[in-house]
């Protein structure tokens, strides 16, 4: 599928992009830190390298996206659609995943350390060395996926 | 300045690259694995690799060394003297020296190998294994472990918070990421590590 556009090294920091459709755009090594795109559509877009961390995201939708080494730490990713999508070697440490939806992706070698995820949905993923460690895993659907390839410690890891 | 990223699915450790907008000189960082994907990134970038940051000898970091030196005959500059049978330019913490026309900063983070150096240039910090995302790197004995937490408090997070950290494994993230996301750097763990 052929990229609308492609952006690169473009500051998009701290603006508000909110419900703003950017479907199948393609962004290389750009900033959205502290960016508002609640509401907002990346449907089939790429994000190489790019850092989104601490934006608000609530109910985007990034459905079929192809992400590579992001910084997306401490984002609030909440009623998000990443489903059928590559989130590899992602940093969602510490993100707000309150019934976001991961479904059918690859997030090979991604990070969800102290992560809120709530009833989150991670059916059919690829889960090899995703490291959910201290993350809330509460109500998180792992069904056809390989959680026991992924990092998730036990309460017995850490006995008393 | 221009930033690159090769993230291989075989090895998966980064290696980066550090240039101009408009090509020429350029800074490798750790050529863990050199193949068509990396070439490509530095051809079609119209850069010369005439410096390598190696920031530990360890394999998975340093093993397209040899390829990139029949290709670019980079100077190395490491904590060792030599490298892959390569004779480097030895630095230590505190240096600060010139490279391919960008200005590098020589950190020493001790606790993870005796040869780690960690490199800071402009926004950017290459951190190899002593500090990721939500990890710090191994220890050989539980000294070491208290050691490397303590340098990293010392000489890393107290950096800059928004300074862009670069590791060799995984994702990129920033000092203030790892203060509020790291388990060994938050602030409850704090007394019983110092």
């Amino acid at each position: 599928m052929e990229a609308v556009g492609v952006l690169e090294n473009r500051d998009f920091s701290g603006l508000d992009l909110s419900g703003i459709n950017l479907d199948r755009y393609e962004f290389h090594y750009c900033r959205f830190t502290d960016a508002v795109f609640a509401g907002a559509s990346f449907r089939d877009s790429q994000f190489l390298m790019c850092l989104l961390d601490n934006v608000n995201g609530v109910e985007s939708i990034f459905t079929g996206c192809r992400m590579m080494s992001v910084l997306a730490a401490g984002s609030d990713f909440s009623g998000c659609d990443f489903s059928g999508s590559d989130l590899i070697n992602i940093n969602f440490n510490g993100i707000q995943g309150a019934a976001t939806v991961f479904d059918e992706s690859d997030l090979f070698y991604s990070r969800f350390i102290y992560a809120a995820l709530p009833g989150a949905s991670f059916q059919d993923c690829n889960l090899k060395r995703v490291d959910f460690t201290e993350a809330d895993l509460r109500n998180v659907n792992f069904s056809d996926s390989n959680p026991e390839e992924s990092y998730i410690p036990h309460p017995s890891d850490n006995p008393v | 300045m221009k930033l690159l990223s090769h993230f291989p699915a075989i090895g998966v450790s980064n290696t980066y690259i550090l240039g101009s907008r408009d090509g020429g000189k350029a800074i490798l960082i750790d050529p863990g694995r050199f193949d068509v994907t990396l070439l490509d990134l530095i051809e079609n970038n119209n850069f010369d690799i005439s410096t390598v940051l190696v920031t530990h000898d360890h394999e998975n970091h340093i093993k397209g060394l040899r390829t990139l030196m029949k290709i670019y005959n980079p100077v190395i500059i490491a904590g060792n003297d030599e490298i892959a049978g390569f004779r480097t330019r030895p630095v230590d913490g505190g240096m600060k020296i010139d490279q391919s026309g960008f200005p590098v900063e020589i950190i020493n983070v001790e606790g993870h190998s005796s040869d780690s150096r960690v490199f800071k240039v402009g926004p950017y910090i290459f951190t190899g294994d002593i500090l990721s995302a939500g990890r710090i790197g191994s220890s050989p004995s539980s000294y070491s472990r208290e050691l490397l937490i303590h340098s990293i408090r010392d000489r890393l997070v107290s950096l800059d918070e928004d300074l862009l950290i670069l590791p060799g494994h995984g994702p990129p993230t920033t000092i203030s990421a790892e203060i509020r996301w790291n388990p060994d750097l938050r602030d409850e763990h704090r007394d019983s590590a110092d």
